[in-house]
């Protein structure tokens, strides 16, 4: 844990920083990934679920038609 | 027979060729040959075949590196603005100078944005440069520890020293950095005789008859007609140059050049033109152009065109392709200033440069120049070439008419090093050290690229770039090998570009075989650590090495 946690100091560079800057830092991107899960637990499953409604009305809603017309004439 | 022995020993990989003239010579005196004739290697254009040089590498990084990189930049340099606003609004103690109060309507004295950089970024990972050290730089050193309450703006010594640290750092390609008492008596006994200042510049009451020795031994050394030595290294180049060339000339200088060679340039009042780094194509097409063209407006004929490159480059570790400028300025009738400062004593198989190690005859540079502070141990540098271009400089050179001469026990420790080196001294330790030298720097890069870091140069060249890429991994890499005891300098931006940091070792012939087995162990580990070990070549699996033979021999 403690050596992942030296990757990630080294990777973003916030190794150099003093603590204090470290702390701000983050803060700051826990606080965005934080609402990042949020959003998307709360917004995707509605969004793909509309999603799929749309398509798949779409793709009824074509055969329906065609049939319409053709038994009109 | 000692002598047929030493013949060999310091002839090195010759081919076999040589043996027929060294066998004239024996025939000419006897049977008995003389010390002096086993030094020299035999002219270069036909007795042996010029060396294939390697190739130089320059692997890339893969690409999440470049993007981690400028992300890792692009974060330290958010929190730079940050830290400067609370510095401007007062919230935060502003240590760097700053003016009085009542000059404030005035034109600003202290640039404040220019010092960003330094203020932000190398400030915060000063504690990896400037470590003070507290014995001689040989193969192993003693360190000052040294702490910072304030986050490096100030520094205060704990006391203790940090002993035995390995020396990855210095310039000391040879090992002559020694202080063993038999080597330095004669150094001792010059400080007797001639003092230790010299109190006047060359021209003036400064030519000791020591300076006229070793200027009489340097050339022999290169095999040229006559050389000049001056005090510094750096003030070589910066101050001959603008005695060689002037306005209505033009300078093509390498990409990679040193400092020196470029301040030299600027102050010649010549035009410069740069091409890129060993790039022969882009040599020649600005050569034909500035033939056909000339000069810029007036289209005149160039007065001189001077090629400026050097031997080693110290950043990169490549090594010039002699021959092909060779060629290129015998074609096009140019001049070639060829600055040996890493290269001299430290290529080639007798220790004569990157000219020995391409077979090349030293009259066809025009400028031979070079240090004697990396491979012998001392301070200034040389100039060495024709007696005319010499003998000129003597009188023209702005270092050679205003600086004082250089000091006799210097002096000294350059002669017995050459003595060394060339065997004048009756031993064969000069030649020794040669052959250690190339044999660590072989040993070294092999097992260094076998683990999988990226190295950049040449193989044959001692001066070793392993390449860190992010800023956070700089400062850390640095740190941790002091903790392990081991001495190395890390690179970063102004003297590299921004996205290639690096860490430089330079190998020396002092390394023993433990010593350098004891780094690439610490740094295999550190790679892993750090994770700084990008290189995507297949690494063939080799066995251990063991000094003593632990199997049964059948008889």
């Amino acid at each position: 844990m403690g050596w992942l946690y030296y990757q990630y100091l080294l990777i973003t560079g916030i190794y150099v920083l003093e603590p204090w800057e470290q702390s701000i830092f983050n803060t700051v991107l826990f606080t965005m990934v934080a609402m990042v899960i949020y959003t998307s637990y709360v917004f995707v499953p509605i969004h793909v679920q509309l999603a799929l409604e749309f398509f798949s009305e779409l793709i009824r809603g074509q055969p329906e038609s065609t049939v319409a017309l053709m038994s009109k004439p | 027979m000692i002598q047929t022995d030493e013949h060999h020993s310091c002839n090195g990989t010759l081919k076999s060729h040589s043996d027929q003239k060294q066998q004239e010579n024996n025939n000419l005196k006897n049977g008995y040959h003389r010390n002096e004739k086993v030094q020299k290697n035999g002219k270069g254009d036909g007795f042996h075949q010029p060396r294939v040089r390697g190739e130089d590498s320059f692997e890339e990084a893969p690409l999440y590196v470049a993007v981690l990189t400028y992300m890792g930049y692009g974060i330290v340099i958010l929190f730079g603005y940050f830290r400067d606003f609370l510095r401007a609004v007062g919230l935060e103690k502003c240590h760097q100078a700053r003016e009085r109060e009542e000059q404030k309507d005035f034109v600003p004295l202290y640039q404040d944005f220019e010092n960003f950089y330094k203020r932000n970024l190398y400030m915060r990972v000063r504690d990896n440069w400037n470590r003070p050290i507290c014995s001689l730089p040989g193969p192993v050193f003693d360190v000052m520890e040294r702490v910072s309450d304030d986050y490096n703006w100030t520094f205060r010594l704990t006391g203790r020293t940090v002993e035995n640290v390995i020396n990855m750092g210095s310039y000391n390609y040879l090992g002559f950095a020694e202080n063993n008492v038999d080597f330095l008596k004669t150094v001792a006994e010059e400080t007797r005789q001639y003092g230790v200042g010299v109190c006047s510049t060359r021209q003036e009451l400064g030519n000791l008859s020591i300076h006229e020795k070793l200027e009489q031994l340097v050339a022999e050394f290169l095999g040229v007609e006559s050389a000049m030595a001056f005090g510094m290294g750096f003030a070589t180049n910066s101050m001959n140059i603008p005695a060689l060339v002037g306005k209505g000339c033009l300078i093509l200088s390498d990409e990679l050049n040193h400092t020196s060679l470029i301040l030299g340039a600027r102050l010649s009042g010549a035009t410069i033109r740069v091409f890129k780094h060993n790039n022969m194509q882009s040599l020649e097409k600005m050569l034909k152009e500035a033939i056909c063209s000339g000069q810029p407006r007036t289209h005149r004929v160039w007065k001189k065109i001077l090629i400026m490159v050097e031997g080693i480059y110290s950043m990169e570790g490549s090594l010039v392709r002699l021959p092909e400028i060779l060629a290129l300025k015998k074609k096009y009738k140019a001049y070639l200033y060829l600055d040996e400062a890493h290269s001299i004593g430290a290529v080639g198989p007798t220790g004569r440069g990157v000219i020995e190690h391409f077979g090349v005859d030293p009259k066809e540079v025009d400028v031979l120049m070079g240090t004697f502070t990396k491979s012998f141990g001392a301070a200034g540098g040389y100039i060495a070439g024709k007696k005319e271009l010499v003998d000129y400089l003597r009188s023209h050179s702005h270092s050679a008419v205003y600086a004082t001469a250089m000091s006799p026990p210097v002096v000294e420790q350059i002669i017995r090093a050459i003595k060394c080196i060339m065997g004048y001294d009756g031993t064969t330790e000069g030649q020794r050290r040669v052959r250690q030298l190339a044999e660590n720097t072989r040993y070294f890069r092999s097992r260094l690229k076998e683990m999988g870091f990226i190295i950049y140069g040449n193989q044959d060249s001692p001066v070793v770039p392993l390449l860190l890429y992010l800023p956070g991994k700089v400062g850390a890499f640095s740190r941790a090998m002091l903790k392990r005891k081991i001495g190395v300098v890390v690179v970063g931006f102004p003297a590299t570009p921004i996205t290639e940091a690096r860490a430089r070792f330079c190998v020396s012939a002092a390394h023993t075989r433990e010593m350098l087995d004891k780094v690439l162990q610490s740094l295999d580990e550190l790679g892993d650590d750090i994770r700084v070990k990008f290189s995507r070549h297949r690494r063939s699996y080799r066995p251990e090495l063991y000094d003593e033979t632990d199997f049964e021999l059948d008889s």
